[in-house]
Formats: structure tokens, C-alpha cells, sequence
């Protein structure tokens, strides 16, 4: 079970527009627990149609949804895991822990 | 000097022998994991050694192992010390020594963990994670230990797991894996989320009558109308649970204690049935 960028991104809009799991269902002539599968697991292969509504219904353009999803090309799934969660990483973090392999001696909690 | 043979059991007990041998008993728990990661690795490994642990505020960050700059043969454990829970906190550490120990012959390069990585459980989850995370099980929590906190035969409550958290300075979920692994009653613990179930753990005796709830490649389970973790009723008492008829989660009665985390958005359940029964092994195996 692995959790996609592109179910984060629909549970992300859905709390933010705060509709629960039958309203955006509801709206996009889903059943709840395709949404919630969507949301939480990785269906093999995740109807077009369905996406474009849930894209439409969410305010957000298809290619949105599916962006992180196209880049991982499936060479290596460990590899794959470990980059794209150093993608998400924002800058900040990135540079600090960066900074702190950098300066190995000085910084150390003892 | 060969690795690859140690499995995570086999490292974790050969640390707890050295922390029975070596530590008093006020200090054995929790285990310092800074500490024991800086010395065995100098002690066994002097020539790639862990000679840096350092913690900051790093959101959406675990923790790391991180190669030394500039071709230095040492490794170093970078974490978020940021995190609410201090448990989170010292399972990461461990589980980063555990990818030392484990992996860093395969990662020469480190390996980094993001947030989310550690809190998914399911043993489907990517084979180093799930080393890594059976590896600071066994370091934090040795069950010679956890047996004497809970006896194998006790129904437990939540003030009793919680003891063990704080003993062991690990999450709730965490100190409830570790006891479903040993206990001889019949629990299962369900992991769920806007409900429907995420991933679910029966112990031994409940996985051999039947009580069990598949999650991987089939339609999600939705969480009953009448459990705790639908959120729709409220117990008297939070730490004892409730008291649930047949067929709400099974078709026998259970208890079921709850635990929301909005922290990282799931519930936990942990159910307990009575121990005796053959009646419902019979019927399953009618059943298939």
C-alpha cells in the first residue's frame, strides 16, 4: 500500500473546499469508497473520465492531479520512493540538512 | 566482515545483550539511542563509524543517514527533533541506526526518510523501511522486557499501553505493534481513516480463528456503524473502551478502545476478544 502524490492532492482540495468523501463522490457520480481508495491506496489504473471530474469538481486542471505521478518512471521502486520524497521536501529543509552535512564537526548534538 | 547475514532480529539482540549486560536497571529504558549508535558503531565498525547525531526543527523530515563530506569514511543521523511526539522521535533515531546497521552497504550514498514513511506500518511498504522499523521494535521494545510490563494472558487498557509508550519513549502505535506480536489473546489492531480501514494487525491467536481484516488488493473495508472508530459514539470511558454486540466488527462480541490522532489524520482501534472459542475457527474453515 502505497500512498500516491496524486491522493494526497485529492484529499488536500477535498479539506480545503470542505466536502467529506460522499460529497465529492456525490458530485462526481463516484461511489465513496472509489474516492476514498483514490485518496488513500493505489489503484492500478484510475479511470480517466473519473479524474477529469474530479479535477473539474475540485477546481483544478487534470494534469494538476497527475503531474508527480508521470515523472516516476518505475526503473526502481525504492529509488523512486526516496527521490520524490526529497522532491517534496520544501527548499528550506533541503538547504538545512544540507548545511548540516557540510559542516559535520562543528555541529552535533553531543 | 560480512553484514548482509545479520537479519534486524539478530542486531537488536545482540544491542539488548550488550544494554542487559552494561546498564543498571533504572537506566536500560528508554534506550539512548544517540549514545548506543555512536559507540557500538566506533566499537564494531572503527573504520566507517557514526560520528555525528544532530537534530533540528526539518518539516516534512524524518530523519537521515548521511554520508561525511568531502570521501570521510563516517556516517551521521540527521533528525526532525521538531516532532510533537518524543517517541516518534527516538523510533526514528533507531530505525535510522537500523539503515546503518542494515543498508549502508546498499546506500552508499545514505538514505533519508521522509514524513509519512515511518507512520505506514504494512509490511508492503518497501522492504528497508520495513527492516529498518522491525529493527527499532526489537531494539526499543525487548519482549523479555514487554512481557514483564504486560503479561502475554492480560486483556489490556490503554493507561497499560500508555506505561509501556513512556517506558519505552515510543508512539502508542508503536508500543500496540509490539504487543500484538506477543500477546496470547485474541486483538487485532485496525488502522483507519475517514472510515474505512487503512491496514489492520491480528495477533497470532486471532489470526487462527479467523479474525482478520485483508487490505492489500481488495475493496476497501468500510469501519462499522457501531465502532469506536466511527466516531459516532462516545464511550464512558476512553481508556477501558466499550463493550461491542456481536456483528459490529465481528460476528462474536469484542471490546474496542479508540485512539484519534489528528496529528497524522488516522484512528486507532484496538480490538479484544474473549479467548476461548473453537466454534467460529469451525466455521470459517466451513466457510472456504
Amino acid at each position: 500500500m502505497t500512498k500516491t502524490a496524486l491522493g494526497t492532492k485529492i484529499r488536500e482540495l477535498r479539506d480545503k473546499k470542505q466536502y467529506t468523501l460522499e460529497k465529492l463522490a456525490d458530485l462526481t457520480g463516484s461511489s465513496k469508497s472509489y474516492i476514498w481508495e483514490l485518496e488513500n491506496k493505489a489503484p492500478p489504473r484510475p479511470s480517466a473520465e473519473k479524474i477529469s471530474k474530479i479535477a473539474e469538481q475540485l477546481g483544478v486542471t487534470i494534469e494538476y492531479l497527475l503531474d508527480d505521478q508521470a515523472s516516476i518512471t518505475v526503473e526502481n521502486a525504492a529509488d523512486a520512493r526516496f527521490y520524490r520524497k526529497y522532491q517534496q521536501m520544501d527548499d528550506k529543509t533541503k538547504s538545512k540538512i544540507r548545511s548540516f552535512v557540510d559542516l559535520w564537526d562543528e555541529d552535533d548534538d553531543g | 566482515m560480512t553484514t548482509d547475514k545479520m537479519t534486524p532480529q539478530k542486531w537488536a539482540f545482540q544491542l539488548t545483550h550488550i544494554l542487559n549486560a552494561y546498564a543498571t536497571d533504572q537506566e536500560r529504558f528508554p534506550v539512548d539511542v544517540k549514545a548506543l549508535a555512536k559507540e557500538f558503531s566506533h566499537h564494531k565498525y572503527p573504520d566507517d563509524p557514526i560520528t555525528k547525531v544532530k537534530g533540528a526543527s526539518l518539516p516534512r523530515f524524518d530523519g537521515g543517514l548521511f554520508k561525511a563530506p568531502g570521501g570521510r569514511n563516517e556516517w551521521g543521523i540527521i533528525y526532525n527533533n521538531s516532532m510533537r511526539s518524543k517517541g516518534r522521535i527516538n523510533y526514528t533515531l533507531a530505525h535510522e541506526f537500523g539503515h546503518y546497521l542494515l543498508h549502508r552497504r546498499d546506500y552508499p550514498d545514505g538514505i533519508e526518510c521522509g514524513e509519512q514513511d515511518m507512520v505506514r506500518w504494512d509490511s508492503a511498504y518497501g522492504q528497508i523501511e520495513h527492516e529498518a522499523n522491525v529493527f527499532a521494535a526489537n531494539l526499543l521494545m525487548p519482549l523479555d522486557d514487554y512481557r514483564k510490563q504486560i503479561d502475554p494472558k492480560t486483556i489490556i487498557d490503554l493507561d497499560m499501553i500508555g506505561h509501556c509508550a513512556d517506558r519505552y519513549e515510543v508512539s502508542l502505535m508503536a508500543a500496540i505493534l509490539r504487543w500484538i506480536e506477543y500477546t496470547e489473546r485474541r486483538a487485532v489492531l485496525v488502522v483507519s481513516r475517514d472510515g474505512f480501514i487503512l491496514w489492520a494487525r491480528s495477533s497470532k491467536a486471532a489470526f487462527r480463528t479467523g479474525i482478520y481484516f485483508k487490505t492489500s488488493n481488495c475493496p476497501p473495508i468500510p469501519i462499522p456503524k457501531g465502532a469506536l472508530a466511527s466516531g459516532l459514539i462516545t464511550p464512558e470511558s476512553q481508556r477501558q473502551g466499550i463493550k461491542l454486540p456481536p456483528n459490529v466488527w465481528f460476528e462474536e462480541s469484542c471490546d474496542e478502545m479508540v485512539v484519534f490522532s489528528e496529528l497524522y489524520d488516522f484512528t486507532i482501534s484496538v480490538l479484544q476478544l474473549e479467548n476461548s472459542t473453537t466454534r467460529y475457527f469451525h466455521k470459517k474453515q466451513s466457510e472456504t
